[in-house]
């Protein structure tokens, strides 16, 4: 009941409530999309528009999921929709050096800036190349648990998909990501 | 590299990627969202409906569309085959009479 009307001012654009909104949930959807793209500035710029997204669309939100569950999904998408962005542009660049049309292709990638890896980015350089090779459902299943908070319950409902499937999902995932993370090491000796 | 500090490292970078993370957000961030929020303008249940009207009059113009092509096509190639059997026809007609000379 409490949620429903807490709804209802968010429907009806109450400020107050909003700003109740991003400060109860703030911290979880930075830390989640942090974790999806390892750098701190990213993370906090995709954050605020998941909270912008949710203040355009709140209208459409019929209350078939619980309101958090509704937010991280929200967030998880753009998390995704940004590594296929980013991985886009790898491409275009990878071309672009390719055929010795650097400045051409960056341009074309939408000025690809130059690398801002953060140190820690740097260090786990292996982890997320190995996390871009999973298939989708098991990144977001892995990397979501790995976050502080969030249960293999509430993975499922922002999955939309069952407990069971979350924990084979996380299993196959950490599975593959421990063995193709010994390859690389070896590879790189 | 043997394979026990193979399995040791791999477990290290995940368990660094298991503890990464833990950003708070700063008042700066919350007040910069709130103040980007009560500038953007709301999907309003008026401008949704909008959207459905568009989309029909946009399935009504792209049926129409359809329908003129197919008449058109449907025009085209019975000319094309009243054509063929008007050609058929006169050299019919042509050959008749030198068919009676020979």
């Amino acid at each position: 009941m409490e949620e429903y009307d807490f709804l209802l001012k968010l429907k009806a654009g109450d400020e107050t409530a909003y700003r109740q909104l991003i400060l109860v949930h703030n911290n979880r959807v930075i830390n989640t999309c942090f974790k999806f793209l390892l750098n701190k500035e990213e993370a906090e710029d995709l954050a605020q528009e998941v909270f912008v997204e949710v203040y355009q669309s709140i209208s459409s939100f019929r209350g078939q999921s619980k309101l958090a569950t509704w937010i991280y999904r929200i967030a998880v998408t753009k998390c995704l929709d940004e590594i296929k962005k980013r991985n886009r542009k790898k491409r275009i660049t990878a071309l672009g050096k390719i055929l010795h049309l650097d400045d051409f292709t960056n341009w074309i990638a939408g000025g690809a800036k130059p690398d801002r890896l953060l140190e820690e980015k740097e260090k786990m350089k292996d982890v997320m190349e190995v996390l871009n090779r999973l298939p989708e459902n098991q990144r977001v299943a892995f990397t979501l648990s790995k976050i502080e908070g969030y249960t293999n319950t509430e993975i499922a409902e922002i999955m939309n998909t069952t407990t069971i499937a979350v924990e084979s999902l996380v299993y196959r995932a950490k599975k593959r990501t421990g063995d193709e993370l010994k390859q690389i090491l070896k590879n790189n000796g | 590299m043997n394979q026990a500090e193979l399995n040791k490292k791999a477990d290290q970078l995940l368990s660094e990627f298991e503890t990464l993370g833990n950003i708070e957000a700063s008042t700066e961030w919350n007040d910069a969202l709130m103040a980007k929020i009560t500038n953007t303008p709301r999907n309003t249940s008026s401008q949704k409906g909008n959207g459905k009207y568009m989309m029909l009059v946009l399935c009504f113009i792209l049926t129409n569309l359809g329908f003129t092509f197919t008449y058109i096509h449907k025009n085209n190639s019975s000319s094309d085959v009243r054509q063929a059997q008007l050609a058929l026809i006169s050299q019919e007609l042509l050959i008749t009479p030198n068919a009676k000379n020979n």
